[in-house]
């Protein structure tokens, strides 16, 4: 009896402890504060995805100018399980109507394989609902998320490193006075990311809007490969698309566009089409801003904050009109080239001109 | 299943309720499905060779222990009969073992290799060394055959062993089998033990791999010193993920209340290169020396060889050349045992040759240093020893740095262009320098209470309770805030 209550004693001590450092540290505090400030809104429309769509549509545009609206949700190697966990937490009350759903393969590769030749681990830390047993248990899920992750991904969603911890006072002033946030002149953080300063600015509404180029910044080729496309996200898809259906929510799905280097030497038009089949598949409109139009979508790399493909915000801007206008269109086809060799060329002769 | 997941966790919590909510009876029962259950979420493929490879030696021991106990017919023939038994059985299982490790992956590109989707089964190469052990074991009279097949299977298959050893014995094994009973230490050792372990294989092992990584598999080529540093760091990885995981799996086991044998006795305060393999990967070690190196020196036909070296040189070197081919055949398996390719082999050779060429020159380093009047118990005697064993062994870590033996050679002529070294590539950040070497530092005194005063939990377990929750709580606190993993690569050791 007496080792079973010192057992109990020392979990108790380390959930308190866990959860003042996850206060402290992680990011998950923010995630509830961005919940927060889109009930505030009261939106009903969510973009959702990864870090190119935080920084690649602007909601205020979205809200201003068209009357939607909007908040992004997206986060850094955010994947298609937490997504859908996400949506049904956004809808839980059920107002939910509109999500753009950002589609970017380089979180599409098998959760327990390291592909594409990158670093990131598979599986965002940075989901308030991962625990959440009232959108109900998802069994597929949370075994998925206990075989991929090690136990310290899953349980404790923090990370110290030098730009966390002397962050802590300002983390601490944001989270007691959420306007705050938009006084950081930096990405809100997640775990091991490097801050940097004064490239990104928050606005509000979960947009990070890019301010300037990053000197340093250097990005490794990932090719498209099918091969790699793990059946498990795409399950996670088709059950998104299906929630969406049943739910009344109206899913449109969208590729942010990556700079021109980036599309001549990666396999984009295989991605393009395997998201196209995909999207036709589960009967959801799919927009792929790489195939845009340079007449409707003029882009050069000094457009982009980093060779990756995160957008400065009058890149984003024009985007975003761009899928408004798009949406709205009778035939949206003509705001798109039919042919990849004519997207490669175009923009290639939109830098020429320009250098 | 990574030891390292949260899988592994829930599965391990479940499998200790379970076997303690049961009868004690049904312990063993409750291990066996646990492990099998492992078993079949890895490959259900595997199941199948765990069963041949139990079953085979299983019988074997039975059928070798019915003989000796057959009266009715002349020894000689019981002897061939049990001859015949232990070598259809052994060779069955290596067989298995080279079949599937060595010799499939060389047509896995054909279409019936593909066709059959033949997977080398989780801990193949493990117990395989194990299920040897048992039938030499009965063999030669040190254990009695098992009787019942449960344990013989739970022997071979138990999951906590399975990913990446420790080699047990049979003796061993069964006699920790028969406990059987509930201790609340164990349980609390067991979950501190893991608890380091994590700490050995997520902050130091993942946050120095990102850094091996940079210097052996980036796109610059590594020179001069920063091949040298590659290599140091290449060694504390390989021994915080190596030793980091064995602690996981024995306090995985000891939760159970199950100790298996250590695997690793702080290495790196070897003072020879003999001491150092003594001290790393002990098991597989000790498993040589029983069935390999002494099989092998006392043989007859290594005896024959000695008599006939007795005729031509002292009675000394006679008897040293045989253990220094001795070693260098021991050595050579062991680095065929980690793998198939050509840097595996090399290994073996680098340090069979250099223990060899140690154990041939015994005598002329023992009057070189009296002659030098140098004093073999002193301090400076014994750091210069610990120095000259570090960089022997560093040096050998070039063949696991490299795929092939070119490979390897490659890297040590790079190592030799010092006007050309490009620390640079490194790209270490202040921050994880201070985080590694702290975590070293913390690794070290660890090992050095180990080396001197014994067991670190035990010390700490008399200590006051408040005391214990602050430690272990810091500790927990230490792997969740800088135990990241830098890609999802796996254990090194669990490819074998």
């Amino acid at each position: 009896m007496r080792a079973f209550k010192r057992g109990l004693i020392f979990l108790i001590v380390n959930v308190i402890v866990g959860c003042a450092a996850n206060y402290l540290l992680g990011t998950t505090p923010f995630t509830q504060k961005l919940m927060n400030e889109y009930h505030m809104y009261n939106c009903d429309i969510a973009i959702l995805g990864q870090s190119h769509e935080r920084t690649g549509f602007n909601p205020f545009i979205m809200n201003d100018e068209y009357n939607k609206n909007a908040f992004t949700f997206g986060e850094g190697g955010m994947t298609n399980d937490d997504i859908y966990g996400e949506i049904k937490e956004l809808n839980k009350d059920g107002n939910l109507k509109e999500v753009y759903l950002g589609m970017d393969y380089g979180t599409w590769n098998d959760p327990v394989d390291k592909n594409f030749e990158t670093e990131g681990f598979d599986g965002n830390s940075n989901t308030v609902w991962r625990w959440s047993m009232k959108n109900g248990v998802d069994l597929e899920y949370f075994w998925n998320m206990a075989k991929a992750q090690t136990y310290n991904d899953a349980l404790f969603v923090y990370e110290a490193n030098a730009d966390t911890i002397r962050r802590i006072p300002e983390r601490l002033r944001a989270l007691r006075h959420p306007e705050n946030l938009k006084n950081v002149k930096t990405q809100i953080q997640q775990p091991g990311a490097k801050i940097l300063g004064g490239i990104y600015q928050y606005k509000g509404r979960g947009y990070l809007e890019g301010m300037k180029i990053r000197e340093d910044s250097k990005y490794g080729m990932r090719e498209f490969r099918e091969e790699r496309i793990s059946e498990y996200k795409i399950r996670y898809f088709n059950k998104t698309a299906s929630y969406c259906k049943e739910n009344g929510i109206k899913l449109v799905c969208v590729t942010s566009a990556v700079p021109p280097e980036r599309l001549a030497g990666e396999k984009h038009d295989q991605a393009h089409e395997f998201f196209q089949n995909l999207c036709d598949e589960a009967g959801v409109p799919y927009y792929d801003f790489n195939y845009a139009k340079s007449e409707y979508l003029y882009r050069t790399r000094e457009d982009y904050v980093d060779a990756e493909g995160h957008m400065k915000g009058s890149l984003a801007d024009r985007q975003t009109r761009l899928l408004m206008e798009v949406e709205q269109a009778e035939d949206s086809s003509i705001y798109f080239e039919t042919n990849y060799d004519d997207v490669v060329a175009g923009l290639k002769s939109i830098e020429e001109a320009a250098a | 299943m990574d030891i390292t997941t949260l899988a592994f966790l829930i599965f391990l919590c479940a499998a200790v309720i379970l076997y303690y909510l049961l009868p004690r009876k049904a312990s063993v029962g409750v291990l066996l499905v646990t492990s099998l259950a492992f078993t079949c979420m890895y490959n259900a493929k595997g199941l199948i060779f765990v069963i041949l490879t139990s079953l085979s030696i299983w019988l074997a021991g039975r059928k070798i222990g019915h003989l000796n106990d057959d009266q009715n017919q002349e020894p000689a023939q019981i002897k061939s009969k049990q001859k015949r038994a232990m070598l259809i059985t052994l060779f069955f299982n290596i067989g298995v073992l080279v079949l599937l490790k060595y010799i499939t992956p060389q047509f896995e590109h054909s279409a019936m290799m593909k066709g059959l989707q033949l997977l080398v089964p989780l801990g193949l190469s493990y117990y395989t060394l194990q299920a040897v052990s048992y039938v030499l074991d009965v063999y030669w009279k040190r254990i009695e055959p098992e009787k019942s097949y449960a344990k013989m299977l739970l022997f071979v298959c138990y999951f906590p062993q399975l990913i990446q050893g420790p080699i047990s014995r049979y003796k061993d094994f069964s006699g920790e089998l028969k406990k059987n009973t509930f201790d609340p230490r164990s349980l609390k050792y067991g979950v501190q033990l893991m608890l380091w372990g994590y700490f050995k294989v997520m902050v130091i092992g993942k946050n120095v791999s990102k850094y091996v990584e940079n210097i052996f598999f980036g796109k610059e080529t590594a020179y001069g010193f920063a091949v040298f540093i590659g290599l140091v760091l290449f060694g504390f990885e390989l021994y915080a993920n190596f030793s980091g995981g064995i602690d996981v799996i024995r306090g995985a086991s000891q939760c159970f209340g199950i100790n298996l044998a250590e695997n690793f006795r702080q290495p790196f305060f070897s003072k020879s290169l003999g001491e150092f393999w003594r001290r790393w990967h002990i098991t597989l070690g000790a498993w040589m020396k029983d069935y390999v190196f002494y099989p092998f020196s006392m043989s007859r036909a290594v005896s024959k060889t000695k008599k006939h070296l007795k005729k031509h040189m002292s009675r000394k070197m006679a008897n040293r050349i045989p253990m220094a081919v001795a070693n260098v055949v021991v050595f050579l398996l062991v680095g065929i045992w980690h793998g198939t390719g050509t840097n595996y082999a090399l290994w073996g050779l680098y340090n069979g040759i250099i223990l060899a060429f140690s154990e041939l020159m015994a005598d002329v380093y023992a009057n070189t240093k009296k002659k030098l009047h140098i004093n073999d118990k002193s301090k400076a005697w014994n750091a210069f020893c610990l120095f000259r064993t570090f960089i022997i062994v560093t040096i050998g870590w070039c063949t696991d740095c490299a795929v092939t033996a070119l490979g390897s050679a490659e890297l040590l002529k790079n190592m030799l262009y010092l006007g050309r070294t490009n620390l640079d590539i490194i790209g270490i950040e202040t921050f994880d320098l201070i985080k590694i070497s702290a975590a070293l530092v913390l690794l070290l005194g660890v090992s050095i209470f180990h080396e001197k005063k014994g067991s670190v939990r035990e010390w700490m377990g008399k200590k006051n309770f408040a005391v214990q929750v602050i430690v272990w709580t810091i500790l927990i606190q230490l792997i969740a805030c800088f135990g990241r993993m830098a890609g999802l690569g796996g254990f090194i050791y669990a490819g074998f």
